[in-house]
């Protein structure tokens, strides 16, 4: 299983691009386009143009996780709005890594690599420099030797060094901050490119210290295959089958500044103190593909967002058996969920709330009924709209952890406020008699069939459309 | 209690602040605390000069 075998079989949900787009901007550019005219391609740039005007040896390829409904397929659902149910399943049932002893993914090894050689992308105005934006890192605690996975941020500033910048609550971070007490550097690899099984199987939420591969080939329905790094040997192992692996280390007490860099928020993140990696190779396939994701568009937050689902689903169905689904839209970012329930008992869905928000990527989130389309954002505002009462309905809950990278986070806060919105209609009195609440305007099936027949076949372009 | 020392909650406040590359005055964001610290050599995204933030930034 590996990144190429998936593009062979795209077929046309495969853009092949051959006009030679620069890694500067213009690679992103494109998918904003596509976002914009709501089109969702996965991109091969074949002969992509580097900042000095080169053509980089590597292809890029990106956009591989921009539709729920691709991501859906990838992981065999039927439909991408079952997601958090599905990953759920997928995520609880580990399939354990195999080792292997040689790897494609160590085909060509340079052990004085020029990362500056690299496509990597310059992908919006203000960034700092060129981002590794799909670099899967991975640090070990070093008291129990575990592995962790994450895609964080690292931009090229040299011919080895990179900075590192995961967010300050994530594993990486508690990791690498273990290291530095000891006064060591923490041993350092990230990889980029493999099929988006793996990838999606990668970003799998789960404890520390906790090893992401069980999840991930659970995800990917085979075992991941892993080699020793070259650096590092047994103690810290990449996928045989990824595209390119840079390895390193983490030196302790080094701090360099790291963005300006465009976030999934959809605002730059500011400027501010990183980690840095001296790299110590670089590994790769002989002809290697340069996997990328675009920063801030549904590229990025698709997979994100449908592994929070699974997270959240496995979360709350304990707490609140009425649950039915979970969506974590792209409109919210990282920041809201919606939560559907059906015919919940008194006090569910305030539990629910309270453990979604404990969730420290959640500022808010939205209960209701299993009438309201939790993919329809028009028909959640609607039932925020018509079956919330502030005074009783708002759930407000001071001191929680917040999310890595809100923009509207007062300065030095370290704790934040957010707030559970129960927009589900009160109880039936008892099973099987209907809620005590107006129903909703309705016509006849009837009818409205028989309008649908009258819609079909006129031209309705000349009418306005909003 | 002089102005904005202690602002009441409901008041917003920024969590960026700007600043000017000295080579060549392109503005960027920067993290308020990276600027307090005033030890990490700021970089500039135009022209990757690296300066330290000055009192009067």
């Amino acid at each position: 299983m590996n990144l190429r075998e998936y593009l062979d079989a795209c077929g046309p949900a495969l853009w092949r691009v051959a006009a030679p787009l620069s890694v500067v901007q213009e690679i992103t550019a494109l998918q904003h386009a596509l976002s914009e005219a709501g089109r969702y391609p996965a991109l091969l740039v074949e002969r992509p143009r580097l900042a000095d005007g080169a053509t980089s040896a590597m292809a890029v390829v990106t956009n591989l996780f921009a539709s729920r409904v691709r991501v859906a397929q990838l992981l065999g659902m039927d439909d991408h709005r079952r997601a958090a149910a599905a990953f759920a399943r997928l995520a609880a049932a580990p399939l354990e890594p195999v080792v292997v002893s040689s790897a494609p993914v160590q085909e060509i090894v340079e052990r004085q690599p020029d990362l500056r050689r690299l496509p990597a992308l310059r992908q919006h105005e203000l960034d700092l420099g060129h981002y590794v934006t799909a670099g899967h890192c991975i640090t070990l605690d070093p008291e129990t030797g575990v592995d962790n996975v994450s895609v964080q941020r690292c931009a090229v500033r040299g011919e080895r060094s990179l900075t590192f910048y995961p967010y300050p609550s994530s594993h990486n971070a508690r990791n690498v901050a273990k290291w530095e007490a000891r006064g060591e550097r923490c041993p350092f690899a990230l990889w980029i490119g493999h099929h988006p099984k793996v990838v999606l199987g990668a970003q799998a939420k789960l404890s520390h210290p906790q090893s992401h591969w069980g999840a991930a080939g659970g995800i990917a329905g085979e075992p991941i295959r892993l080699v020793q790094t070259v650096t590092h040997g047994e103690r810290l192992k990449v996928p045989a089958d990824a595209e390119i692996v840079i390895e390193g280390f983490v030196p302790p007490g080094v701090r360099v500044a790291d963005g300006p860099f465009a976030e999934y928020t959809g605002y730059v993140g500011v400027q501010t103190a990183s980690h840095a990696v001296e790299v110590t190779a670089v590994t790769r396939r002989r002809e290697a593909l340069w996997a990328d994701f675009g920063a801030g568009l549904e590229d990025h937050l698709v997979p994100e967002n449908m592994a929070m689902e699974g997270r959240l689903y496995t979360m709350l169905k304990p707490l609140a058996p009425s649950l039915e689904n979970v969506h974590v839209p792209f409109s919210g970012r990282r920041f809201h969920a919606y939560l559907q329930f059906r015919d919940p008992e008194r006090g569910e869905v305030r539990d629910a709330l309270a453990g979604a928000l404990a969730y420290r990527r959640l500022r808010t989130a939205v209960a209701v009924d299993e009438d309201v389309d939790l993919f329809d954002e028009r028909q959640v505002l609607w039932a925020i709209a018509t079956r919330v009462q502030w005074h009783r309905d708002a759930l407000r809950i001071d001191g929680l952890t917040h999310p890595n990278l809100d923009p509207s986070l007062p300065p030095g806060a370290s704790t934040i406020t957010k707030l559970g919105i129960d927009a589900t209609l009160p109880p039936a009195a008892a099973r099987g008699r209907p809620k005590p609440f107006v129903p909703a305007n309705t016509v006849a099936k009837e009818a409205l069939a028989v309008a649908r027949r009258l819609l079909e076949g006129v031209d309705p372009s000349p009418w306005p459309s909003a | 209690m002089a102005v904005g020392v202690n602002p009441p909650a409901w008041e917003k406040q920024g969590s960026a602040e700007w600043l000017t590359c000295p080579k060549c005055a392109k503005w960027f964001p920067v993290d308020p605390q990276l600027i307090a610290a005033r030890r990490i050599e700021l970089v500039c995204p135009g022209c990757g000069h690296g300066f330290l933030p000055q009192k009067d930034e």
